[in-house]
């Protein structure tokens, strides 16, 4: 630290003492085991053992953990499910957060805090509980029953309808959140310029607000999209067995099956393709930005 | 035609922002509801009103033992993250020496990685040197999750604090221990009380990485809650949530105190 260097300078010089010496590099150690033990290691390991085949005390090293995920159609029908439910789940929460964000941008009400409140308050709250919520709500027996007039029962349960709104009311904080701090940033004198000037508010959002909002409508749209690619719980206790998602594969194949070494490949290919579409996502936005 | 257009306009967003509000509120707001019945199961509207689940509930082995597990794993994450967090905060937010922005990167990453990943990874670790999977990678997990959030909010009051105070600290005598313990914690504690009480929220609420883990009488409540929603919903299921929604209005309730709900999360000054 300066402060401390600063005045040990004036003093007698004293020994070298590598601990002193050294003193914010050793304050990060306890930081940094976490992160190489909990974190680097165990992550290179299920990398090592997805291109790996035990049998017995047999191991043999492979691609087939890999190319029997590809050669099977099973796999793709799930994976392309779990994009379906992770771009729909993207898409109306950009919608809606979009709506929401602007709402916040222009409100002088003093309800607006309020607003903004209800928004980001249930991050504070479990998944799990938010999404019993939701189970509670559009089972046969739920809120909607009872809303929805009528004799016929039904159940968004088990759909891939229910886990999209779940996923929706889970993550728009994020959108929000992730919005908002990119709308705070744009001049307000921009919006007073282009009206003055005689700009339809279409113009003005076109020119304006879309442009200073993209970083954080593509930064929401990274979270959102990665989170419900990769969603555990909601997925499983709405969709159920009938609409299964890789995630639950993944949980499936290692803690049910035991099948670790095809587990670990399975959860690099999900891996694999949500990083793949958010660095597309990110050079879109970057694009966008440059070309500005 | 204008002015019409006009409060066509304000009154939609009017309807939008309360239709939204209401959509956000609608899940908690369904179990706290549902929660207080005396019905044998789970129904919207319940037919009868009464605390009769909420003594159940703790009768319940595997949910009382879930509460008190999930307090004791949220309790020692918390602590822990709050050690590591501040000293590396600390370091990183002040000092210049090589590998710094690197050493940020690697602290960071861990929360851009699914659960999912991140708890098969730890268990085939802990399943390798044979250790029981809770609360061993159970912990890990949690850390790898919170100590990233407590870095941040620390880092941010850090770099908030004029240095010149504390040069002034130890000019005027104070040792480096003293000037760490009467200058800059009390400068930065509001920033690191927030990360330390949003690390405990984080580890109570987590469910994925804590599923993974569970061992039998070792399971947090989210992991109990999780194990019975998988056969449907129950009115046990639903006072357990009664209780957590509860509990994080507490601890939301403690952020607002120290460091406000909305400045954490929406850098809201206003």
């Amino acid at each position: 630290m300066s402060s401390i260097g600063a005045s040990d300078s004036m003093s007698v010089p004293r020994p070298r003492n590598f601990l002193r010496d050294n003193l914010p590099l050793v304050m990060t150690v306890p930081a940094l085991l976490v992160a190489a033990f909990f974190f680097t290691i165990p992550m290179a390991a299920l990398f090592v053992n997805s291109f790996s085949v035990v049998n017995g005390l047999d191991v043999k090293w492979t691609l087939s953990n890999y190319t029997d995920i590809i050669g099977d159609s099973y796999y793709w029908e799930i994976m392309g499910r779990t994009l379906w439910i992770a771009v729909m789940a993207t898409v109306v929460t950009m919608v809606l957060g979009f709506c929401a964000a602007l709402y916040l941008y222009f409100s002088e009400s003093k309800w607006r805090r309020v607003f903004l409140f209800l928004l980001v308050s249930p991050l504070f709250i479990s998944v799990i509980v938010r999404t019993y919520g939701w189970i509670i709500i559009l089972g046969p027996s739920g809120l909607l029953n009872w809303v929805i007039p009528g004799d016929a029962r039904i159940s968004l349960l088990k759909t891939d309808t229910g886990i999209i709104i779940a996923l929706v009311h889970i993550y728009l904080p994020y959108m929000v959140l992730s919005l908002n701090a990119s709308l705070i940033k744009m001049d307000r004198r921009l919006i007073h310029a282009a009206t003055s000037l005689g700009a339809r508010s279409w113009r003005i959002f076109k020119d304006v607000i879309l442009p200073a909002s993209l970083p954080g409508a593509i930064a929401g749209a990274i979270i959102v999209f990665s989170m419900s690619m990769t969603a555990f719980s909601t997925p499983v206790l709405i969709g159920g067995a009938v609409r299964k998602t890789m995630a639950y594969l993944v949980y499936q194949q290692n803690l049910l099956l035991g099948n670790w070494q095809f587990g670990s490949a399975l959860a690099f290919v999900l891996l694999g393709v949500t990083v793949a579409i958010v660095t597309v996502l990110s050079r879109i936005g970057k694009r966008a930005e440059a070309t500005r | 035609m204008s002015t019409m257009r006009l409060s066509f306009w304000h009154t939609a967003r009017r309807v939008f922002a309360v239709v939204l509000s209401l959509f956000m509120l609608l899940p908690v707001v369904v179990i706290l509801i549902a929660s207080l019945t005396n019905d044998n199961a789970v129904k919207f509207p319940p037919e009868s009103f009464g605390v009769r689940w909420y003594v159940e509930v703790f009768k319940n082995e595997s949910f009382r033992e879930g509460i008190v597990f999930s307090l004791e794993v949220a309790f020692f994450v918390a602590v822990a993250s709050g050690i590591i967090g501040v000293l590396a905060a600390l370091a990183l937010a002040r000092g210049r020496f090589p590998g710094r922005d690197a050493i940020v990167t690697i602290l960071m990453m861990p929360i851009a990685l699914p659960h999912v990943v991140l708890a098969i990874a730890l268990l085939q670790i802990v399943g390798f040197l044979a250790l029981p999977s809770s609360p061993y990678a159970l912990v890990a997990g949690h850390l790898l999750v919170t100590v990233p959030y407590v870095l941040r909010l620390t880092m941010a009051s850090v770099v908030g604090i004029d240095a010149n105070i504390e040069r002034a600290s130890r000019s005027l005598g104070a040792s480096a221990l003293q000037t760490g313990r009467y200058v800059t914690l009390p400068m930065i504690a509001p920033g690191l009380v927030a990360g330390i009480v949003f690390a405990f929220l984080l580890s109570f609420d987590e469910s994925t990485i804590a599923l993974f883990t569970s061992l039998p009488g070792l399971t947090t409540l989210p992991a109990a809650i999780f194990g019975y929603a998988t056969q449907g919903s129950s009115p046990l299921i639903t006072t357990a949530s009664g209780l957590m929604i509860v509990f994080a209005a507490v601890l939301m309730i403690a952020v607002e105190y120290f460091f406000g709900v909305l400045r954490l999360m929406a850098n809201e000054t206003r």
